[in-house]
Order: C-alpha cells, then sequence, then structure tokens
C-alpha cells in the first residue's frame, strides 16, 4: 500500500491552507482525510499529483473553504439556540430583577409617602391614632376633665408665609422671646400638653398643633392661640404622632396638610397637600376654625 | 445513490449510530463504513461530513482524541455520555419517521 510522504503530506497542509481553510483542526482532518484517499488510490508517487488533483475537487463544489464556512455556520447556529437560551435567561432574571426592584421601589416610596404624610389616608389615620393618644393620656392625667368636644388642626413645621403671619398675627412681639433656640425650646415644652392641660381644665375645643425652630413664628402662634377661646397649642407634635413616625424617632419635617376635625370627629377640612401649596389654605383654615 | 437532501438530513443519526457501535472512529472511516455497509448507495461527502463532527463535538455529543500517523494528525471521534443518550433518541426519532413516510406514502395512492 502507497504511503504518503512527509514532504507530500507537508504539500497537502499547504495546499489545503492556501485554498482558505484556517481552522487547524478542520485542516488536520482533510489533510488526514487526503491521505488516507491517496494511500488508497496511489499506486506509486507518480500517481500523486493526478490523484490529488482528483481527491481535492471532491471535497467541494466551488471552493475548499467552503467546508470551513459551513462547520463555521453550523457552530454558529450551535450558539445561536445557546445564546438564544442564555437570553431567555437573561431576561427572566432581568424581569425579575425589575419586579423586585419595582416591588422595592413600590415599597420605599410607600414608606416615603408615609413618611411626608402625603398621603390623605394616611394622614388621617396618623392623627386619629395620634389624637387617640392624646385623649387617653389627657384622661389618664386629668380624668375629671372632660374631653369630648374638639376641634383640631395641625401642622409641622413653618407653614405659614410673612404675609399669613401678618395677617394672623399682628400684634406680634418679637421681643417676647429670644430667638435662640435654648429659648424656643423653652417656649415649646411650656406649652406642652400637661402645661395647656393645667392651664384650661374646660372642655378642649380646639387643638393646634405646631413644631418649628421659627420662634417668631411660634410667639405669633401663641398670640393666635390666645385669641380663641379653649385652643390649645401643642408644640409637642410627636406626642400627638404615632406609630411610624415615633419608631424612626427622626425630625419631623414639613407639613402636607391641614386636617379639622369637628366634635362628631368628622373631618371638616381637609386642605390639599400642603408641601405642594403650603401658605395659601391658611386663610380658609382659620375660618372654618373660627366657625 | 441517494440525493444529498437526503442524506444531509440523517447525516447526524448515521455518524451517532455508527459511533454507538464502534468505539472511535475518524472522518475517512466513518465514510468508508457508510459506504460499505450501504453497498455504495449512501456516500457522505467530506464538505458535509466535517461540518457535522465539528458541531457535534462543539454541542458535547462527541469527544474527541488525536493521534499521529507520522506526520499528520488523526483525529478520533466517539460517542460522550450524552451522545450515547442522543444516539438512542435520533435512531429511535428516524424509525419512527421511517413509520410515518411509510405510512403516508403507502396510504396515499391508494387513496388517489
Amino acid at each position: 500500500m502507497y504511503r504518503v510522504t512527509e514532504a507530500q503530506i507537508e504539500y497537502i497542509l499547504n495546499d489545503i491552507k492556501q485554498r482558505g481553510v484556517e481552522m487547524e483542526d478542520l485542516q488536520n482532518n482533510l489533510l488526514d482525510h487526503i491521505c488516507c484517499l491517496l494511500e488508497q488510490n496511489c499506486k506509486n508517487e507518480n500517481d500523486f499529483e493526478t490523484e490529488y488533483n482528483k481527491t481535492i475537487k471532491q471535497f467541494f463544489k466551488h471552493e475548499l473553504w467552503e467546508i470551513e464556512e459551513e462547520t463555521i455556520l453550523l457552530l454558529k447556529y450551535k450558539h445561536y439556540y445557546k445564546m438564544k437560551r442564555f437570553l431567555y435567561i437573561l431576561l427572566f432574571l432581568s424581569v425579575s430583577y425589575n419586579i423586585y426592584v419595582f416591588s422595592r421601589m413600590g415599597y420605599e416610596y410607600y414608606r416615603a409617602k408615609e413618611w411626608m404624610s402625603s398621603h390623605m389616608r394616611d394622614e388621617k389615620i396618623t392623627f386619629h391614632d395620634g389624637l387617640e393618644k392624646l385623649k387617653s393620656s389627657f384622661k389618664e392625667k386629668y380624668p375629671n376633665i372632660p374631653f369630648k368636644k374638639y376641634r383640631s388642626i395641625y401642622f409641622m413645621g413653618s407653614p405659614m408665609s410673612d404675609y399669613e403671619k401678618e395677617i394672623f398675627f399682628t400684634e406680634a412681639d418679637t421681643t417676647l422671646f429670644s430667638p435662640t433656640k435654648s429659648r424656643a425650646r423653652a417656649f415649646r415644652e411650656s406649652y406642652s400638653l400637661d402645661s395647656l392641660a393645667s392651664l384650661n381644665n374646660k372642655d378642649i375645643t380646639h387643638i393646634f398643633c405646631y413644631e418649628g425652630d421659627d420662634e417668631v413664628t411660634n410667639k405669633r402662634v401663641k398670640e393666635y392661640f390666645k385669641s380663641f377661646k379653649n385652643l390649645f397649642f401643642l408644640t409637642n407634635m410627636k406626642s400627638l404622632l404615632s406609630g411610624y413616625y415615633n419608631d424612626k424617632k427622626s425630625k419631623i419635617w414639613g407639613t402636607p396638610k391641614i386636617i379639622i376635625i369637628n366634635d362628631s370627629d368628622k373631618v371638616i377640612y381637609e386642605s390639599p397637600n400642603f408641601i405642594l401649596n403650603p401658605h395659601k389654605n391658611l386663610s380658609k383654615v382659620f375660618k372654618t376654625l373660627q366657625k | 445513490m441517494y440525493s444529498s437532501e437526503l442524506i444531509k438530513g440523517t447525516l447526524k443519526t448515521i455518524v451517532l449510530k455508527l459511533l454507538s457501535e464502534n468505539k472511535r472512529m475518524y472522518g475517512y472511516e466513518i465514510t468508508q463504513r457508510v459506504k460499505d455497509l450501504t453497498g455504495n448507495k449512501i456516500q457522505i461527502t467530506e464538505g458535509a461530513l466535517y461540518p457535522t463532527l465539528h458541531a457535534l463535538e462543539a454541542e458535547g455529543t462527541l469527544i474527541t482524541e488525536t493521534e499521529y500517523i507520522g506526520k499528520r494528525v488523526r483525529k478520533y471521534y466517539s460517542l460522550s455520555k450524552e451522545g450515547k443518550a442522543k444516539s438512542k433518541e435520533k435512531v429511535n426519532e428516524f424509525a419512527d419517521f421511517m413509520n410515518t413516510m411509510k405510512f403516508l406514502l403507502d396510504i396515499k395512492p391508494k387513496q388517489a
């Protein structure tokens, strides 16, 4: 049996490369296959060239690199399905992640909303809960004082514009309280629930809650408080609030709403979102309160 | 000789079946075995065989080992564990296909 020589192997390999087959693995496969065919068909070395030219042609229709092209196509086809499966997994993970993120965002949004008290329902619940707490603590401290009638307005921070301050607190005495923080704190403390309860033993008509660092406003609020009969100015806002806010033990800032509740616990006034429109509604609020 | 379309569609099955019956085979050996077994009715072309072998190797159906024959390298193909299962699956699928075709082609002329 004829054996292909090393020089012929070299020649065939070079020819395969020259014909555009670049994959080494495929080059070796073709080389071995061609050698096998030649060893079968050649009788001696003289037949090599003729047999080789005949043999190589049976490997392709037009060009030898077509085999490599077909191989790459099949490999890509295989990868296409792998890629497709990978993309499906990626899609699934992405959707799952998005669901997680959005639910998390929703949760955070809910918490943020709660934190900002911007949701009416949450606000009411917080307010009512706080009020109940206030009532119960009041009753506990002063069991003989009825706590039946009340109208309430509450807000936090400094919601009044200078214009509104001028309207409602015309006799502002800026010298009454020192604008230092310690004095302001003392002011707030002096108007805590206990102080207020001791000052007024009648039925609570109004509860006015306010907490802020603005001493001028605090003073004006106090003045305003005096002009209403049985109006309680409650500076320690946190005593009114319950649940989430107290758990957070964080400073309460800003206010989204003003809610006024009548004797029958009915909400008779709710301001629009106070954060969006912090000053416009106060006049209406106080008018309602004076009825 | 059967048409290349028919052979192309069954090439994977042929290769897998042959390898399930032989521990390992190289490309030329596969073509010769098919030729011998079918009395030259089926001649696998190199242009179809090697892309298929590479694809089967890439998907893990076949495993390979190389041996030097003088200065040239010979690549032997054998079935992987998955390949053995796939071989049975492919042969069964083709047997079922043949029965269907047999039924289809036998019945149709009668209906006409």
